[in-house]
């Protein structure tokens, strides 16, 4: 491995895996694998397809149950939570085909990513009670500034999910998870599909929402230029295994990288 | 024109009653993707329900409906907790295959608590009949009608406009991106289970006290397809509007075509010829989604 392990008492570690293992009916897809992200670090997964790159993230936004291993946010071992109670602690994810409510709008979506936020009950929303109608204005004008406007989609707001292109639909992907005001941000591919405008303007959303907002991104890509340029650290995977940890620079040149990649013979 | 206008006023509100019992199988359909074929017996308990409070604890009948959606609301949570839950996950077939037991378990649990015999509710609406211009209602077809409105109305509402109603569209619409959103799922789906239970027992009081009930009031149900096929299985609003619409056609073609034939029974083929003729035409009714296959 490249480096050595992240000193005791450096950096707090927002999330933790510990040894995490995974198998599907005897086919192993995570290995025992060990991954500590510095809060407010962006840290990118790479590896080949079926490394168990988004098995790993499923294991840690709660989609997945682990067979053996733990992950810990902030310190608290969540292993055994589903990930309506994850999502609600503050873990935020993304989806590699996107995942949206297409029959509504825009803003529709962005507004159930806050839901979960939302204390008035179901009575009280629907008669219209003050604190209710309140606490709803508070969350619209809230969604307004720091969804909208920080990702540059104010005039998208009435339009229905399903005429949107690709690559707006993505970004209305990282608008909804952002609404969920999370800690841990998780993209799963996030620029994968984009034309190269798109990907610039996705690349420089996730350094915003790291640098303005102070959100932990942990993100899974195959575009290497965008690891290289986003990430301070990035963790190589292969068959399940993390065969390598580093700085961009040293993934790049580790043989054991270059191997998974390019196969043996390299 | 008077017969005309009387078939179509009739249609409709027949067509009301089909919808609130469509809405019950799109409530279930809309939020967990399931067909529900014990629907109803779900409305043949809910029917029982109300009966027995009225006759046998004299309770008023606006009482007794609150108690049937109650018990009903009750009885489809604890369904979907001990029946479908652990199904989750399993292949809908399977799932679809239970609602069809569970419509014969409910059938014969109904027959041993209340016997196969027929009964009538006491009578509970105003007798003055309904009088629009030419036409005649009776009133044991409008207030029913009325409530029927009423019920659809409020679910329709509540799924627009309260935020479980939203929990249970955006589940509906994307599983796994509303579970990564916080929205506890299996609540919703015990939510689903119980609202449409309550929906079902409103329609089977409501059939019950135009036709009477017994264990058989069910049946009805497995003639609601093609109000629910011709709305869209996932719609509200298309449950109204395709329960109108084959109310009318039945109306229509019953009153018009019945007398021509010797045996009668036009009545209940045409909506099933409409049936064929939707699930060629637009297989996803009017109002439902369209199914996009996506690579």
């Amino acid at each position: 491995m490249g480096e050595g392990p992240v000193a005791a008492g450096d950096d707090r570690a927002i999330l933790a895996v510990e040894r995490l293992s995974l198998s599907f009916g005897g086919l192993a897809a995570l290995a025992s694998v060990d991954l500590r992200v510095r809060a407010g670090s962006i840290t990118g997964i790479i590896g080949p397809n079926g490394a168990g790159k988004t098995s790993l993230l499923n294991c840690i936004s709660g989609f997945y149950r682990p067979d053996h291993g733990r992950v810990l946010l902030d310190g608290e071992d969540v292993t055994r939570l589903p990930a309506d109670r994850r999502a609600a602690l503050g873990i935020a994810r993304t989806f590699q085909n996107v995942s949206l409510f297409e029959g509504m709008t825009v803003l529709d979506n962005v507004k159930l990513g806050a839901h979960a936020r939302l204390r008035s009950g179901a009575v009280s929303s629907m008669l219209r009670l003050p604190w209710a109608v309140r606490e709803e204005l508070r969350l619209r004008e809230e969604v307004e500034r720091e969804v909208f406007d920080f990702l540059e989609m104010e005039h998208l707001r009435r339009r229905t999910v399903g005429s949107l292109s690709y690559g707006l639909q993505k970004r209305v992907d990282l608008a909804r998870a952002l609404a969920m005001r999370p800690r841990l941000l998780l993209l799963d591919e996030p620029v994968a599909g984009m034309n190269e405008e798109e990907t610039e303007d996705m690349a420089r959303f996730i350094l915003d929402v790291q640098e303005e907002r102070g959100i932990t991104v942990v993100l899974i890509e195959h575009d290497m230029g965008v690891v290289m340029d986003l990430c301070q650290r990035v963790v190589a995977l292969s068959f399940g295994e993390k065969i390598a940890e580093g700085t961009p620079d040293q993934i790049q040149r580790d043989p054991e990288v270059v191997r998974a990649y390019l196969g043996e013979a390299a | 024109m008077d017969l005309f206008l009387q078939l179509l006023a009739s249609g409709v509100v027949t067509g009301g009653i089909y919808a609130l019992v469509a809405v019950g199988f799109v409530v279930v359909y809309k939020s967990t993707g399931v067909i529900n074929f014990a629907t109803g017996e779900l409305m043949m308990l809910g029917a029982f329900f109300a009966y027995t409070a009225m006759t046998a604890a004299r309770a008023p009948f606006a009482v007794a409906l609150l108690l049937a959606v109650a018990a009903a609301a009750g009885l489809g949570a604890l369904v979907e907790r001990v029946v479908l839950r652990p199904l989750l996950g399993q292949r809908a077939i399977s799932v679809i295959m239970v609602t069809i037991g569970l419509s014969s378990v409910f059938k014969g649990i109904a027959q041993m608590i209340w016997s196969g015999e027929y009964r009538s509710f006491p009578p509970i609406f105003p007798r003055a009949p309904l009088l629009l211009g030419p036409v005649v209602l009776p009133s044991r077809q409008a207030w029913p009608f009325a409530i029927a409105l009423l019920a659809i109305l409020l679910v329709g509402l509540g799924f627009r406009f309260t935020r479980t109603g939203t929990a249970m569209r955006a589940t509906a619409d994307d599983q796994q991106a509303a579970f990564a959103m916080g929205i506890d799922i299996r609540r919703v789906f015990s939510l689903s289970w119980s609202l449409a239970a309550a929906t079902a027992a409103i329609a089977g009081v409501v059939v019950g006290t135009i036709g009477g009930i017994s264990p058989q009031l069910g049946a009805i149900g497995l003639r609601m397809f093609p109000v629910v096929i011709l709305g869209g299985l996932d719609s509200i609003p298309g449950a109204l509007v395709g329960g109108v619409a084959i109310g009318i056609l039945e109306n229509l073609a019953g009153g018009y075509l019945d007398p021509l034939l010797p045996g009668g029974g036009v009545k209940e083929v045409v909506p099933f010829a409409a049936l064929v003729a939707i699930l060629m035409i637009r297989p996803y009714g009017l109002f439902g989604t369209r199914e996009v296959e996506r690579l």
